[in-house]
């Protein structure tokens, strides 16, 4: 029977986890940790429940950057107008996770230390250039968010350290961001293959940036490096678009699991990567995000 | 901050302070069933199904993977505390009337959902709201068209009635 700790600031969490008693589970909103304790993955001898933890719900749209505090529950952040008007595609794309009940209690601090690779949320950050800010009674430190996924179901978070902080760049006036959420069994599951692609691109269209993450692939968003460079800086036209498609096909090796084969989730990937990036570029629905 | 195995909760649970004694980390729906809330319906045991819905502080939660601890402080209502005096409410009423359910196992947590839905809503309501509310509930013997129609037969009717007061 798991003892239960219910902290109210976040230094008095710190001091929890940096007693370094093993068995030791923090608990944001609860839907992950108890789908994994109910399947008798996870047996915490203590529990430290975060949710009385004060100060972490908050979103703050800056000049140059948008802030998430990590026990934001995702219901709030897709219902969230500043967030919807500063980064439109990621407030959809919270949106498409689960169902209101879950989302109702999830946070966005919980889905990524989670670390579900069969997430949303996560490759639309990873193609936005987010960062987490983690904490600990050791100081703090940043890390972008391809480097804080290291596998499935693993981050670099340190047994001591708290993620407290979502915080995204804002993309500039003529950047265009989409999210495709594919999904292979039913409307509310998830994804089979998600794509986020981000382009930033000049009146000519010439490419100056573009990102493109797989979610739900592989253990961790897959990105490949610059594909600006890929396209030698010239425009992103259907071509160039099924052209990157099948760069990321040929490049990917994705898991097989209920959602669909390695073999299936590759030729996806393909149709996918070039399908976002037109609809990033080419229809004029940029900065938005779709179920398929 | 507390400790132990075994905790109390203070909740309001449909109306009534109540004092519930669970282990922190048991499903609420277990807590909830032992009260004798049957309504409570677990199924998935996933977060998915939506049999087990209970509204925590007016919004639509998944008892199955909601923690007992949560329900701390908190104001939680089940399908048993929607009707008043032993008068189902109008939204239960409508249910009856449009036959939204054929073997009605899904039904409370429907309704609980749309309850929220109608209370954070004004007026009539579109198909996509209803569908948006109701996102991520399943009905096997597939009657989503009839609780569909009673959910904007219920908002129209208020929506009339508005619109009357409106008038005068």
């Amino acid at each position: 029977m798991a003892r239960l700790l219910r902290p109210e600031t976040v230094s008095q969490a710190l001091r929890l986890l940096a007693d370094g008693e093993v068995g030791t589970k923090l608990v944001a909103g609860g839907t992950a940790v108890m789908l994994m304790m109910r399947a008798g993955l996870l047996f915490p001898e203590r529990l430290v429940a975060l949710e009385h933890v004060a100060d972490l719900d908050y979103v703050e749209v800056e000049p140059d950057a948008v802030r998430l505090g990590a026990l934001t529950r995702l219901r709030d952040l897709e219902r969230s107008v500043p967030l919807a008007s500063a980064l439109p595609t990621l407030a959809r794309a919270i949106g498409f996770v689960a169902n209101h009940r879950v989302r109702n209690r999830a946070t966005i601090g919980g889905c990524l230390s989670e670390a579900d690779y069969a997430s949303d949320p996560p490759a639309v950050l990873a193609s936005l250039g987010a960062r987490v800010r983690l904490r600990s009674v050791r100081g703090e430190r940043e890390v972008p968010v391809t480097d804080f996924l290291v596998g499935y179901y693993e981050t670099v978070l340190e047994h001591d350290e708290l993620l407290t902080e979502v915080v995204i760049p804002r993309p500039g006036p003529r950047v265009r961001t989409t999210y495709l959420k594919y999904v292979s069994r039913s409307a509310e599951d998830r994804p089979c293959v998600g794509v986020a692609a981000y382009v930033d691109a000049d009146e000519s269209g010439r490419t100056e940036e573009v990102r493109v993450a797989v979610g739900a692939a592989t253990a961790n968003p897959f990105m490949l490096g610059d594909v600006a460079q890929m396209l030698g800086g010239g425009p992103l036209d259907a071509g160039a678009c099924r052209a990157v498609g099948e760069a990321y096909e040929r490049a990917i090796e994705p898991i097989g699991d209920v959602r669909g084969s390695s073999d299936y989730r590759r030729k996806v990937t393909g149709r996918l990567v070039a399908r976002a990036l037109e609809t990033t570029a080419l229809s004029g629905h940029g900065n938005g995000a779709f179920r398929l | 901050m507390t400790e132990g195995g075994k905790i109390t909760v203070s909740c309001v649970l449909n109306g009534a302070k109540t004092d519930l004694c669970g282990e922190a980390a048991q499903p609420a729906s277990e807590a909830l069933r032992r009260e004798g809330l049957f309504g409570v319906r677990e199924t998935c045991s996933l977060g998915v199904c939506g049999t087990c819905t209970v509204l925590l502080d007016g919004e639509p939660v998944s008892a199955c993977i909601l923690p007992f601890y949560a329900l701390e402080g908190s104001e939680v209502r089940t399908v048993e505390g929607l009707e008043s005096g032993g008068r189902l409410s109008a939204l239960q009423q409508q249910f009856i009337e449009s036959q939204a359910f054929q073997c009605s196992f899904c039904t409370p947590g429907f309704l609980l959902s749309a309850a929220a839905l109608l209370d954070s809503t004004e007026g009539a309501l579109t198909d996509e709201q209803v569908e948006e509310g109701l996102q991520g509930h399943l009905c096997r013997c597939g009657c989503y068209e009839t609780v569909k129609e009673a959910v904007r037969a219920v908002a129209a009717r208020r929506h009339g009635q508005d619109a009357g007061r409106g008038a005068r």
